[in-house]
């Protein structure tokens, strides 16, 4: 394997879209295809635990879940991101996907370069999120009371953020209002989405614990 | 017509229930429980032992013992002779400790009895006895069975308070038994009262101590009680979950009374999830139990049950053949006036479902008859309902309007809002199909006044439900509801001064009863409408999503192949082409979906979008793009078909300017005064020619057609470049 490259597994039920999603990036300098799941059950016997930097995930998948599928592997693999491809921008999977351990999230809509584009994004520690995406965000956090510490909750920074992108700027705009890179910016939102899963297993975990 | 799912009949799970952690609960104040045989034995040697006893502390216990056996003998009789003696004699004796279980005895005889507010009130004689000693088993049996009449007596804040109390001394006691009885009286407060969370939490925590000391029993009815909550909440995969642990258990111990339930239980479930061979299945199987163990109420439920079964499926003569044999059981019997009259309904029904008028009028009639026999006020309105429902369909057009409005009286005396509804409804109906529309009329108008008042009841049940629940942290479209429930109570507190007020001023309430009228029908048929327009916007973008969606990204993707194993550059080409064409589709779904998507009903997400599609618009461009907005743009709630419009008008503006203005700069403004929202979009170019043709032209009219479909307007100004202002009124 080489290091440098991107390592990226796929698990995704339609042959053709799996075919050829393997085959483009393959087929991409800097990134290689180290394997390809036809479902979640297939993806949760086989998924090896390290040596993988992105995993593409499907959320419409036969049986179990992408998004089941992901909470199961995401604690597993540390070291990963999940990347959720969908056909639907419906913005409720969207959400639940993230707060289940994506850290970003594709349409297959998507064109081919701009996939590769959110790949290599992701792993450099970016994350895409929309406007809708930044109001839920920032709903759902105020709405929980219970951060399980401080450093759980949103900087006011990230909160600058969320606002701006929940009115429709574009990362380098943020950028330039805030002075900061447009890397800077893709960093905020990837920890904002990691406080947003650490709440939303705070409260799975107090409700387990109600019980 | 079909029967509801409530036919389908629940073997009395909960009360059943109740009775089944009333029996534990007491239960604890002697540990070992008897055979029959066994309890006479103890009888006869209690008997003997006291008959020449002397008067002291071992005489209070042997009465309480005999009471204690000959309730289990149900000759409740001498078992309240025993207890009533007991409590003097220890009364005489200071022995406080057994005066207060003669006490919790009578109780107890009392309860079986049906006597609640007696056995509270022994009940209570027992914890004042107990209070004064440090015996806190006993307290904890007080407080329980204190707790436990309450639940019966239907206070349940009293009831939680004392089970909270008995929790407490059993604990302190250590008896795990008692900690797990308190917990599930606990959970059936909770389940009475529809706090289902709450309910499951309780039960949970009773089941970990049934678990803990080995109490199959106790598991196997925490089972049975946390697959009805989860039915309850609608959660039917955890309710067969909990159901089939309890029929393992019930098999275990060879309980077959107890198995005949679960099994029904399951069958229920199963007939919930429309597998009705499987639901088929568990019937027969509870049924067959029930006719091995002679329980005939049993074997008529599941009669009754199949016979449902069958009905759904159509399959008339099986389901006739069940319901006969279950009326002909529950008349030899003489089981339950209820189910023979149910029987008879159900039958009916299928018959009328045939169009069997005939016989469907025998078992209507017979279910009139019975209701009025039993004095059963409810079921007569029902029998009469069904009676006068019959009468339209054979074209008895005299006699159905005597039955339904027979029906409706009861029905308002009783104040019965789902009979009351009915009936309105088959009037209007019956109107109708007479050719009576002034009257169908004024029926309708009153079964959409009863709806209403319906719905508002069933939502103001929510609400207290939703009141807790947000306590304990909950979602924000509950609280809308929350807000929607207000609303209501508020117009329904108006409407109740406007009638105190209207008794002397009575053109006063004419006209407030009209307004309100007027109202609701308004506010009602618009929800339908704005509803049934949602639910087809979901349709139309599942279907873009499914279809459309994936199979643009396949072409994407295969496109991509080719391009890569392109032979000649012609090809390559070719591919591109492709490519682009469809990236470009696939922005344009986005953009129909974006428009569908009801979420998006806000004017700050159509200027968020609008923004966004912007300044990607002029990313890579010469034009450097300016935004700005003034006034408040949150919380104006904005159709579909508005952003459509907008959005697209903008979209238009914005092409323009890159293919025709040679601007370098773009100014995009949003303000919103006085319910208007404006948009400018201004560029620094070569301004609009005198007279424009061909797309550019096309573009223009769109604009306009556009604005127009809005119930806006634009306005185009030749002013430093292109000026083009858009209003559209957004309340």
């Amino acid at each position: 394997m080489n290091k440098e490259n991107i390592t990226v597994a796929i698990v995704e039920d339609t042959d053709d879209i799996r075919e050829a999603l393997r085959v483009l990036i393959n087929g991409s300098a800097g990134f290689e295809c180290v394997h390809v799941f036809a479902s979640a059950e297939e993806a949760l016997a086989k998924m090896p635990v390290s040596g993988i930097d992105v995993v593409l995930m499907d959320i419409g998948l036969p049986g179990i879940s992408g998004i089941e599928c992901m909470k199961t592997l995401q604690p597993r693999m540390p070291e990963t991101q999940f990347m959720i491809s969908t056909v639907y921008d419906d913005d409720d999977y969207i959400f639940s996907a993230l707060q289940s351990g994506a850290t970003g999230y594709m349409l297959k809509r998507t064109s081919p370069a701009q996939i590769l584009e959110a790949i290599r994004d992701l792993n450099s520690g970016g994350s895409p999120m929309s406007s809708e995406i930044a109001r839920r965000v920032v709903a759902y956090m105020q709405k929980s009371k219970r951060p399980s510490s401080a450093a759980d909750c949103l900087t006011e920074r990230e909160m600058e953020i969320l606002d701006f992108l929940a009115k429709g700027y574009l990362y380098k705009e943020i950028a330039a209002e805030l002075f900061i890179s447009k890397e800077t910016v893709k960093k905020h939102i990837h920890n904002i989405y990691d406080k947003l899963q650490v709440q939303t297993r705070t409260e799975a975990i107090n409700k387990a614990f109600r019980r | 017509m079909k029967p509801a799912n409530n036919h389908v009949k629940h073997r009395k799970t909960t009360a059943k229930n109740l009775r089944a952690a009333a029996i534990l609960a007491f239960a604890s104040l002697i540990p070992v429980l008897p055979c029959q045989s066994q309890v006479q034995t103890k009888i006869d040697s209690l008997e003997n032992i006291i008959r020449n006893a002397k008067e002291d502390t071992s005489l209070v216990n042997n009465m309480n013992a005999l009471t204690f056996f000959y309730m289990r003998n149900s000759d409740y009789k001498a078992a309240m002779e025993y207890a009533d003696s007991s409590i003097t004699l220890a009364g005489n004796l200071h022995f406080l400790t057994g005066k207060g279980k003669a006490w919790l005895n009578k109780a107890r005889i009392l309860f079986d009895l049906g006597n609640f507010p007696e056995a509270l009130k022994n009940n209570e004689a027992a914890l004042e006895t107990y209070l004064g000693t440090d015996d806190k088993l006993g307290l904890a049996n007080a407080y329980n069975n204190i707790g436990l009449t309450n639940i019966y007596l239907g206070n349940y804040e009293e009831a939680m308070k004392n089970c909270d109390s008995a929790l407490e001394f059993y604990t302190e006691s250590g008896s795990k038994k008692g900690q797990a009885n308190a917990y599930d009286n606990m959970g059936n407060i909770y389940q009475y009262q529809h706090l289902w969370e709450k309910a499951a939490e309780m039960y949970f925590m009773s089941l970990k101590i049934n678990e803990e000391i080995g109490d199959k029993n106790g598991m196997a009815g925490r089972y049975i009680n946390l697959g009805n909550v989860y039915d309850a909440m609608g959660n039917l995969p955890e309710a067969l979950n909990h159901n089939i642990a309890a029929l393992n258990t019930y098999k275990e111990l060879g309980n077959e009374y107890n198995l005949a339930i679960v099994y029904n239980n399951i069958g229920t479930l199963y007939s919930k999830q429309k597998k009705y061979p499987e639901s088929l299945q568990m019937f027969l199987e509870s049924l067959q139990i029930s006719k091995a163990i002679e329980d005939t109420v049993g074997m008529i439920d599941q009669y009754i049950n199949i016979g449902w079964l069958h009905l759904l499926e159509k399959k008339y003569a099986e389901s006739e053949k069940y319901y006969q044999t279950a009326l002909e059981l529950s008349e030899t019997i003489g089981y339950s006036k209820e189910s023979t009259s149910r029987s008879h309904s159900n039958l009916g029904k299928l018959y009328m479902d045939q169009g069997r008028y005939e016989n469907a009028e025998t078992h209507f009639l017979a279910e009139l008859e019975i209701s009025k026999e039993t004095e059963d006020l409810q079921g007569t309105a029902i029998a009469y309902n069904h009676l006068g429902k019959l009468y339209v369909l054979s074209g008895d057009f005299q006699k159905a309007a005597r039955f339904l409005n027979e029906s409706l009286a009861i029905s308002r005396k009783l104040d019965l809002r789902k009979g009351i509804l009915n009936n309105l409804k088959d009037l209007y109906q019956l109107d109708s199909a007479q050719g009576h529309f002034a009257k169908a009329l004024e029926n309708f108008k009153l079964y959409t006044v009863y709806s209403d008042s319906l719905l508002g009841e069933e939502t103001n049940q929510q609400i207290n439900r939703l009141k807790i629940e947000y306590e304990t942290e909950k979602k924000d479209k509950e609280i809308e509801l929350l807000n929607k429930g207000n609303e209501i109570k508020a117009l329904q507190l108006s409407k109740q001064k406007a009638i105190r007020h209207g008794l002397s001023a009575g053109f006063v309430l004419l006209f407030i009863t009209g307004f309100l009228l007027f109202r609701s029908f308004r506010l009602r048929k618009k929800l339908e409408q704005q509803q049934a327009i949602i639910n087809e916007r979901k349709r139309i973008s599942a279907d873009l999503h499914d279809d459309v969606g994936s199979g643009l990204s396949r072409i994407m993707l295969l496109t991509e192949l080719v391009k890569n194993e392109a032979k000649t550059p012609e090809m390559h080409k070719e591919a591109e082409k492709i490519a682009s064409i469809s990236k470009e589709l696939s922005a344009n779904i986005s953009e129909i979906i974006w428009a569908l998507n009801s979420n998006n009903d806000y004017l700050e997400s159509l200027v968020a979008y609008i923004r966004r599609y912007a300044a990607e618009f002029f990313d890579d461009s010469s034009v450097s793009l300016k935004i700005n907005s003034t006034g408040t743009l949150t919380g104006i709630p904005i159709s579909g078909e508005l952003r459509r419009e907008i959005f697209y008008t903008v979209k238009e503006a914005l092409h323009n300017i890159y293919k025709h203005a040679q601007a370098s700069e773009a100014k995009l403004g949003f303000s919103v005064k006085d319910d208007i929202l404006t948009v400018t979009i201004h560029d620094n170019g070569i301004g609009m020619p005198e007279t424009v043709t061909g797309r550019y032209g096309n573009g223009l009219t769109n604009m306009q057609q556009r604005m127009t479909a809005a119930g806006g307007q634009i306005r185009i100004e030749n002013h430093q470049g292109t000026k083009i202002i858009l209003e559209v009124p957004v309340k």
